[in-house]
């Protein structure tokens, strides 16, 4: 007898209507994960040397599981990927307690679950009723997410009830995704971290298992371990066979914090990802799973990149055809005299073209700010804010990478000048060697004339043409030519001088009547990556896009008014409704970074002298007047001033900085830093004490000089530090204590002001 | 703060449009723009008008678990943006009793303006799980000068929860109107709260049966958001709105009338917590076992819990005025103030005493409860009567002695329950003195650097501060920041030695030994030592700023005590010791002095800050007592050969 659908029990009615929307695996043997528990995560016993320590790891675990789905028996470009966590931890302290006071998960797909326990001390077992967790609105700390986490997945969190120090506490999260390859690719989220975690770790595992077909990509660096295949875990099919690589690390210290330090570069860690080879419905030929430790294919870097100097948009075209013009006008009338001259001019005026659109014309829009073509880049580098992100400007606004990369080498080829792109990996990810994927690269434009070369970001407001940039230094690439077809060559970015990246501060001192504070007059020049933290409040008030307007306006072509052109404004007058309120704010911000070093009792004035946005040098320069207190202390007849503190704040070492450096030294970049200050001695006193403010250190990783002598009643103190290196191993650091701490004790240095 | 409170946030506009609003047609402010902005400077929106509108209903039969006498809240803002092409954002808070609907914005045009709405839980740095929800609110306002007219409802389903109208936003207001059209069969008193220095227009408006109650204040200044400032209940001026009783077909029913009235709802809300003490009683007797004396019993419960439960807030629905039960706490470890005091209570009870849930408003709250309003207190305690005193426990406080306070409750009222009764009593006040911080040094000098030994003890708050701080540091970190605390993180100090008394100890002061080595604090020219004896400078940095907007509140109330001997360097003699200097206030002094001893000299110095809550008015006589102060840091001693 035939059952109607109202005779079906219905759970089987559910079961079966579930099997028509989920997809059947129909083998016979099926992969899983999180089924073992290791002997490591049995260990109570913490050992004696982190017995100190706030919490420590015993066993930490990762697996993933990447299954292909099979629809009325066919495989499909979907593929379900499973991912389990265990950890255990024990909680030293009141602080790992309250950390560890709350936990958050997220579960993701049907399966998907988390489980909880805490073990006291006495070994008692107490499972936590996950029930009672709340559901919270807001998203997961980093820590509790899972690495295929999604958006818009129920977040959970619960209170652990009595929890103390001597617990461990022992978590287990199982969440399920599927994955689209035909709608999100054949590439799994990438991953790049350090083994070290915040706690020491006494073990901990990543394992994959994946289905035929896929491979993962592995990197180990700095002695993290290598993957292995395990034949033990793997499950072997007919049709489908899983594969299981693993990787465990042991006994790993906890992270260290460290002044100018890549983790990347420094500690044990790993890049992975997993790749499908090809994602053919139906295809069952694939081979077995296996590791891929190759690095990049220039091939495909070549192919990945080589469009992003030959994207053309109206925008682009719009650009292209003022500069041409620009150009042409201007090496008609003998001002662009080389090669050199026109780079650099073509660079301005792109930029000035860009900015008019920005501020008075139809690429005024929130997307075209900030739809950079590099997001998936900058998400993989998230958790590495503090050294990578690139430092924005007050008032910053940068173009489309990818729109001046076409722009810039279309503009310079109607000049007959070739252009290439140079696709690079940051330094603090690593060498060129080091990188495995696409998204660890970023790129700029390179332009060679003879024997110079210049590295040119995309444009901003602020930057002056070739503007060094700190993540760029010494960053290997492959550079792309555009002149022939499948061309590039490998290169890396010269590191920059100490003297091109300089701070120069002159100061003139005079003491006010009272003998209580003193009145200062300091002007302030700043070159390079020096400049860039300053030069974007310094031009507060915009003035600069009047300078460029005008004197890089031309007429627009008459070939350029058709409908769709994008127009250019014509108007060479920049309306700032909000200039006075501006150089207000300016001057409010340059007060208040004088506040962050020194005790202003006035600010009384803020000069720009150079803007810092022209030329092949462009030097920021900008005068303030100002009256600071508590410099001077009365002995007595006498004064005490502490000048020392004029040349700003300077690096303390910590006590713990002066023992031995466990990781190499990376800094930024080289660089220079000068201070002059010519202090006029009040009538009817002498200055003394001046041998203190007298130094000379010099080595191979920097120097500071210092000088103070009294020549007509004015006496002038000098001191100059420099930074010769942007790189040094750990055994260098003596080197940089042995200058660092006499800077700072010169920024303590008093002179006494002897009454006659 | 642990308990449920139904004052708005001060960043809410809460309010609802339910009537017509007539006085304030859409106008061009483009000629005020400059008059404003002279008027509030760095602001970029200003109110030309922000009206909120409070109407009552009564429900004759209401459900069970509904209330007779609801009220809306209407509000209309005109936004007048000083820049062009600004987005406004504000963030409108409800949760299960009050609900926000209706709204809406107009532009310049009276054309609705597509709003952005995201709504959502309110996550609150204190509080675990709450009903507290916010929608944020985002529009954009076009050219300067062009009103944007942006209105709302706010519905109160219970009266009760309708209390405080602050006058302050966080925009300035150039009218600030808040009317109540109360009607006849209500009994509303409205208490006027830090109306002195502000003109507050009050009028009264008889409107056939409804009474409009009308207050206005012209340009109104926005809220500062500055640390340390006192919570705005303390310094801004506002209303709260006491529905006292209602009458309706000649029978007159009580609301909140007086503090009995409130002390009846809070014990029937607590008058079935559940409490299951048999699962507390083990627990209890162990605590109590070889304890001499009733206080020691008492000190043995209280400590154990501030000890051992740890503070997470629930304040979801009635669970933000209803304590969790006794032994759900113990199971759980932790609790809020209201779970804390709960398991004080039955704990205390289980042993012999008599003790009894508390209600207090913390030093945030300016009231006392002749106000019968929620928002009267914040926050739950214990009592327990001992030897005939009554003790206050407050089991969210951390390393606190029995008979010992803490600063946020100090010279509080209190409502201790009392059956049907119930007990109104103070939490007593300390003098600085509680507080005492002392320092006693002896230092020489080696090759112009200086080096000593400290001892430094400490008291009451200051006492805690440095036993919760050095509990929440982690233990590899324990000792580098014990140095760093005692050293200020003065880059020129050295700490070594770090001997101290038990941290956890909570009746004696707490007591770091150590020895230091002070840099660049000698100067030496020629045969002369220039030398500063006091780098601490203690409040040396506490000029407050002339564009501060709020009061300031100290941390505590302060006395701290130094006392440095400088043994004189052989070949050395004393040329020259500064001044002594003394000033002193009600609220604070200072007293210091260098002494010749012939071998040595010895510095003394003493602080006083007597009043945790520095008023604006006093800022000029506190920037002179500061600048007077530093004259006297700012001078050093000259010793010569």
């Amino acid at each position: 007898m035939a059952l109607s659908i109202t005779q079906i029990n219905p759970m089987l009615l559910r079961l079966f209507c579930m099997m028509l929307i989920f997809p059947v695996f129909a083998f016979a043997q099926e992969p899983s994960i999180g089924e073992k528990m290791e002997e490591e995560f049995k260990v109570t016993a913490i050992p004696e040397k982190w017995k100190n320590e706030s919490a420590v790891i015993i066993g930490m675990k990762e697996e993933y599981l990447f299954r292909r789905q099979v629809a009325r028996g066919k495989v499909t470009a979907g593929v379900h990927i499973s991912e389990y966590i265990h950890k255990r931890i024990k909680l030293q302290d009141k602080n790992a307690v309250d950390k560890y006071s709350t936990f958050f998960f997220v579960t993701m797909g049907v399966d998907g679950k988390a489980l909880y326990k805490v073990i006291k001390s006495g070994g008692k077992e107490v499972d936590i009723d996950m029930k009672s967790a709340i559901e919270e609105e807001q998203d997961v700390p980093d820590i509790y997410k899972p690495i295929y986490y999604k958006m818009k997945v129920k977040s959970m969190k619960i209170a652990i009830p009595d929890l103390e120090p001597g617990d461990i506490i022992d978590y287990t999260v199982s969440s399920a995704l599927d994955w689209n390859m035909k709608t999100e690719g054949i590439n799994f989220t990438p991953f790049i971290f350090s083994l070290s975690n915040s706690y020491p770790t006494l073990y901990q595992q990543y394992r994959f298992t994946m289905a035929n077909g896929m491979k993962v990509k592995y990197r180990s660096y700095n002695g993290a371990p290598n993957i292995k295949f395990d034949p033990k875990a793997s499950v072997y099919g007919d049709n489908e066979s899983y594969m299981s690589y693993f990787f465990m690390d042991r006994d790993r210290e906890k992270s260290i914090d460290e002044r100018w330090s890549y983790e990347l570069r420094s500690t044990p860690s790993v890049k992975f990802r997993v790749v499908f080879l090809d994602y053919e419905p139906g295809d069952r030929t694939l081979g077995e799973a296996t590791v891929d430790r190759s690095g990049l294919d220039i091939e495909q870097v070549y192919k990945g990149y080589a469009g992003a100097a030959l994207y053309n948009t109206k925008t682009v075209t719009s650009l292209v055809a003022y500069t041409t013009q620009y150009l042409l006008k201007k090496k008609e009338e003998g001002i662009l005299k080389n090669d050199a001259d026109i780079i650099r001019e073509c660079y301005y005026c792109l930029r000035k073209v860009f900015l008019e659109m920005y501020y008075k014309g139809p690429v005024h829009s929130e997307l075209e700010k900030y739809f950079t073509g590099k997001k998936l880049y900058k998400k993989i580098l998230a958790a590495d804010k503090k050294d990578l992100q690139k430092e924005e400007k007050e008032d910053e606004v940068r173009m489309n990478a990818v729109t001046f990369a076409t722009a810039l080498r279309s503009s310079l080829a109607t000049q007959g000048i070739p252009a290439e792109l140079f696709v690079y990996c940051p330094r603090s990810l690593g060498t060129w060697r080091d990188a495995i994927f696409m998204e660890e690269l970023d790129f700029v434009m390179k332009v060679r004339i003879k024997d110079k070369a210049y590295f040119l970001e995309a444009i901003n407001n602020f930057d002056a043409f070739a503007t060094p940039h700190a993540y760029l230094e010494n960053a290997e690439g492959y550079s792309i030519r555009y002149d022939e077809a499948d061309s590039y060559y490998k290169t890396t970015v010269p590191a920059t001088t100490a003297s091109a990246n300089l701070s120069r501060e002159e100061y003139v001192v005079n003491f006010t009547d009272a003998m209580d504070n003193i009145k200062v007059e300091r002007t302030s020049s700043y070159l390079g990556t020096e400049k860039s933290p300053l030069i974007g409040k310094a031009n507060l008030d915009r003035a600069y896009l009047d300078t460029d307007f005008v004197k890089y306006f031309a007429e627009p072509l008459s070939k350029l008014k058709k409908k769709d052109d994008v127009p250019v404004a014509v108007n060479t007058k920049y309306e700032y409704p909000d200039k006075e309120e501006q150089i207000k704010e300016r001057k409010s911000l340059f007060e208040k970074e004088l506040k962050a070093n020194q005790e202003v009792d006035q600010y009384n004035d803020f000069e720009l002298l150079q803007s810092g946005r022209y030329g092949d040098t462009a030097m920021l320069q900008y005068k303030e007047r100002f009256v600071l207190k508590k410099l001077i202390s009365k002995a007595g007849r006498n004064f005490i001033f502490e000048a020392g503190k004029l040349i700003g704040g300077q690096i303390k070492l910590e006590p713990a900085e002066m023992k031995e450096r466990q990781t190499d030294i990376w800094i930024p970049s080289a660089r220079t830093i000068e201070n002059s200050i010519t202090i006029n001695i009040p009538s009817g006193y002498t200055v003394d004490g001046l041998q203190e403010l007298n130094m000379n250190i010099d080595n191979n990783s920097g120097s500071f000089v210092s000088t103070a002598k009294v020549t007509d009643n004015i006496l002038l103190i000098t001191t100059k530090k420099i930074y010769k290196n942007n790189f040094d191993k750990k055994e260098a650091w003596p080197n940089y204590i042995a200058f660092l701490e006499p800077a700072y004790k010169l920024s303590q240095a008093k002179v006494v002001l002897k009454k006659k | 703060m642990t308990y449920k409170r139904f004052y708005p946030p001060f960043l809410v506009i809460a309010c609802t449009l339910f009537c017509v609003f007539t006085g304030h047609a859409q106008a061009d402010f483009i000629g005020k723009v400059a008059e404003w902005k002279a008027k509030f400077p760095k602001e970029e929106v200003v109110a030309n008008v922000y009206q909120e509108v409070i109407n009552f209903s009564l429900n004759a039969t209401p459900a069970a678990g509904e209330a007779a006498v609801k009220a809306t809240v209407s509000s209309e803002t005109v936004l007048v943006p000083l820049k062009d092409f600004l987005k406004y954002d504000d963030g409108l808070f409800y949760n299960e009793e009050q609900s926000i609907e209706n709204i809406k914005v107009l532009n310049p045009d009276k054309k609705p303006v597509v709003i952005e709405k995201l709504c959502g839980d309110y996550n609150s740095e204190n509080v675990f799980h709450s009903d507290a929800k916010v929608c944020m609110v985002k529009f954009p306002l076009a050219e300067k000068g062009k009103p944007f007219t942006y209105t709302y409802r706010e519905n109160y389903h219970d009266v009760k929860y309708l209390t405080s109208f602050y006058f302050y936003q966080h925009f300035p207001i150039a009218e600030r109107v808040i009317r109540f059209n109360i009607p006849s069969w209500l009994e509303v008193d409205l208490r006027e709260f830090n109306f002195a220095g502000n003109v507050i227009e009050k009028t009264t408006v008889k409107d056939g049966d409804t009474t409009r109650i009308t207050f206005r204040m012209l340009n109104a200044p926005a809220y500062k958001n500055e640390p340390h400032s006192p919570n705005h209940a303390i310094s801004y001026p506002h209303i709260i709105c006491v529905t006292k009783a209602f009458t309706d077909k000649g029978k007159r029913t009580v609301l909140f009338e007086n503090v009995k009235d409130l002390y009846g709802w809070y014990s029937s809300v607590c008058a079935d917590i559940g409490n299951d003490p048999g699962l507390l009683k083990a627990k209890v007797a162990d605590l109590t076992a070889n304890k001499k004396t009733e206080q020691e019993k008492v000190e043995s419960i209280f400590y154990w819990v501030q000890d051992n439960i740890r503070y997470i807030a629930f304040e979801n629905g009635i669970m933000g005025f209803k304590p969790d039960a006794a032994q759900n706490v113990f199971k759980n470890k932790y609790g809020d103030c209201k779970g804390k005091a709960n398991l004080l209570k039955t704990m205390l009870t289980i042993a012999g005493f008599d003790a009894r849930l508390t209600w207090i408003g913390t030093s945030d709250l300016p009231y006392d409860y002749t106000l019968p309003s929620l928002a009267v207190d914040n926050h739950m305690i214990c009592t327990v009567m001992l030897n005939g005193k009554r003790y206050f426990l407050d089991g969210t406080e951390e390393y606190i002695a029995l008979n010992d306070y803490a600063q946020r409750i100090q010279g509080k009222q209190v409502l201790i329950e009392d059956g049907k009764n119930h007990i109104i009593d103070r939490i007593p006040e300390f003098l600085p003195d509680r507080n005492k911080e002392s320092f006693t040094n002896k230092m020489s000098i080696q090759d112009n650097i200086i080096a000593g030994t400290a001892t430094a003890e400490y008291n009451g708050e200051s006492k805690i501060m440095v036993q919760s701080a050095f509990a929440a540091t982690k233990n590899d970190k324990k000792s580098e920041r014990l140095s760093s605390f005692l050293r200020s993180d003065n880059g020129n100090i050295e700490i070594s030695n770090i001997s101290n008394s038990d941290f956890n100890d909570r009746q004696k002061p707490l007591v770091l030994k150590y020895d230091y080595k002070a840099s660049n604090q000698v100067t030496k020219t020629g045969n002369e030592l220039y030398v500063i004896m006091d780098w601490e400078k203690d409040f040396g940095n506490m000029e407050m700023p002339a564009d501060r907007k709020n009061d300031y509140e100290f941390n505590q109330k302060y006395y701290q005590a130094t006392q440095t001997e400088l043994i004189i360097p052989e070949g050395y003699k004393v040329d020259y010791i500064p001044e002594a200097f003394k000033k002193s206030t009600t609220s604070w002094s200072f007293e210091g002095a260098y002494v010749n001893k012939g071998k040595s000299i010895m510095y003394t110095k003493t602080i006083k800050i007597s009043q945790p809550i520095l008023k604006r008015a006093d800022f000029a006589g506190w920037n002179t007592f500061i600048s007077d102060i530093n004259k006297f840091y700012n001078n050093q001693v000259i010793l010569t050969k």
